[in-house]
């Protein structure tokens, strides 16, 4: 009886207290607030710890479901045919090389020896800067401003929201460089900073290029007509000026081979074909075999003179 | 001293969890509510004047987390001890889903109270349906989190969940002649 007698003071003044501390104006109440939070503030730290390594845990953990697991062999597996592929292009420019140093010892190169090529290709490997430090970059909070030794970056770069590549002119990259992964055309450099540069992708508004379609039949992959190839800002970019029949999956590669690369690029494939009543031109949807891919690095395409041209004048 | 320092161990734990962990569990946006969830297991715990002066203190603490006037989980969570209380003593809340039941309704009753207390003091109108349905998913969260706290800990302390009541031995009142 005694505790019930206690208890049921108590909640007169629980009720009492309540309704007391309604009228505490907010401002008073602050400072308690503050102190509370900032008695939990190490303890949730602790947690918040707790919480991260837990997930990186369990997302590390090898019972994870078979299509992650078939997603991450698929992933490794791109990633040693990209490493094969450019294993086999050395070996193929070295085979090349001498090839024609042995055709040249057995007397079978031409009478009057070809000079060089004018216009050499470069190919300059890029990192794609990731979300966070490319944020940090754009907020020139890496760029030590103010200091004596300040690095100064092109204000076009800084304030592009495109994905950034960390070659500028000291790569040197320039505008409208070619942008690949592999084989697979990525875009093109829209601005080079003096450090770093901005992707255009193919499926941005501003991109075109040169493309070439190319149907697989029983004797291999033959060549079609050529058109452009544009992005219009959605996850499919359209190939325009094309005048004969395509089939939705035909494969769309680079054209207007200039013999710069010995091979065309892939930029994907028709998902989409229409004649329009009354057109010449067909309407053509490409889904780009780049907007699956998670970037980490790219490779530049340079087109330089050749120097020893240049001497050999 | 000693259960003072538990007291105060668990109050800490229960805060951080409710304000670090609480949201990061949320399921549909119904987050388990914490501090009424340790606040009732000590309730359960401590069956005096010592428990609802607990339910006042964490009360003023709870008001510290939330946003506007200090004053409404003072009140609500000392009715919903005074209640708990009361229950316990009558009850004895031996059956397990009995308990969550309880726990249930009391943190359904506590929120809808605190937070209507809380509107109106705001001056801001109150949509009972919504806020009503709200705290029903953030109650039964609450009490099967309890349910299965209560459960580990009668594993942990190998008490049966419910204990059936043994007759009571009949005395038999009969003399028996021993001699002659």
């Amino acid at each position: 009886m005694k505790t019930g007698a206690g208890s049921m003071g108590m909640l007169v003044l629980a009720l009492a207290m309540g309704a007391g501390l309604m009228f505490v104006p907010a401002e008073a109440a602050r400072p308690f607030r503050t102190l509370f939070h900032d008695i939990l503030s190490p303890g949730q730290t602790l947690l918040d710890a707790a919480w991260r390594q837990s997930r990186a845990w369990s997302a590390s953990w090898p019972a994870t479901t078979d299509r992650q697991r078939g997603a991450r062999d698929l992933d490794a597996a791109l990633r040693s045919a990209r490493l094969e592929n450019r294993r086999l292009e050395v070996q193929l420019a070295d085979l090349r090389s001498r090839f024609e140093r042995l055709s040249a010892q057995q007397g079978l190169a031409p009478l009057a020896a070809s000079p060089p090529l004018l216009i050499t290709p470069k190919l300059i490997e890029a990192r794609v800067i990731g979300d966070e430090t490319a944020a940090l970059w754009r907020g020139r909070k890496l760029l030590s401003a103010g200091t004596r030794e300040a690095i100064a970056e092109s204000a076009l770069v800084l304030d592009d929201a495109r994905p950034l590549v960390d070659v500028g002119d000291d790569g040197p990259v320039a505008s409208g460089d070619a942008v690949y992964a592999g084989r697979i055309v990525i875009g093109k450099i829209a601005e080079a900073g003096r450090y770093t540069s901005t992707l255009r992708l193919v499926t941005d508004p501003a991109y075109s290029g040169r493309a070439r379609l190319a149907r697989r039949t029983s004797q291999g992959l033959v060549f079609g007509p050529e058109g452009t190839f544009v992005g219009d800002g959605s996850d499919l970019c359209r190939l325009k000026h094309i005048a004969d029949p395509v089939n939705v999956g035909d494969e769309v590669f680079t054209g207007g081979t200039d013999g710069v690369l010995p091979f065309p690029m892939y930029y994907g494939q028709v998902v989409r074909a229409e004649l329009d009543a009354g057109s010449r031109e067909w309407s053509i949807w490409v889904k780009p075999a780049a907007s699956g891919e998670r970037l980490e690095t790219v490779v530049i395409l340079r087109r330089a003179v050749n120097p020893q041209r240049m001497l050999a004048n | 001293m000693k259960k003072f320092l538990a007291l105060a161990i668990w109050t800490y734990l229960v805060f951080v969890l409710h304000s670090g962990l609480a949201s990061r569990m949320a399921i549909a946006g119904h987050a388990p509510h914490f501090v009424l969830a340790g606040l009732l297991l000590v309730i359960v715990c401590v069956r005096d004047g010592r428990g609802m002066g607990c339910a006042i203190l964490w009360g003023l603490l709870s008001d510290g987390l939330a946003d506007g006037p200090l004053g409404p989980d003072v009140a609500c969570f000392g009715v919903s001890a005074f209640v708990l209380q009361r229950i316990a003593l009558r009850s004895r809340m031996r059956s397990l889903w009995g308990e969550a039941a309880v726990f249930g309704i009391l943190v359904w009753t506590a929120i809808v109270g605190s937070n209507s207390l809380r509107w109106l003091a705001e001056g801001r109108t109150l949509d009972v349906a919504a806020l009503g349905g709200h705290a029903a998913g953030s109650a039964i969260y609450t009490a099967f989190v309890m349910a299965i706290v209560s459960w580990a800990a009668r594993l942990v302390l190998d008490r049966p969940e419910a204990e059936p009541i043994s007759k009571t031995p009949t005395v038999v009142n009969h003399w028996r002649m021993l001699t002659g």
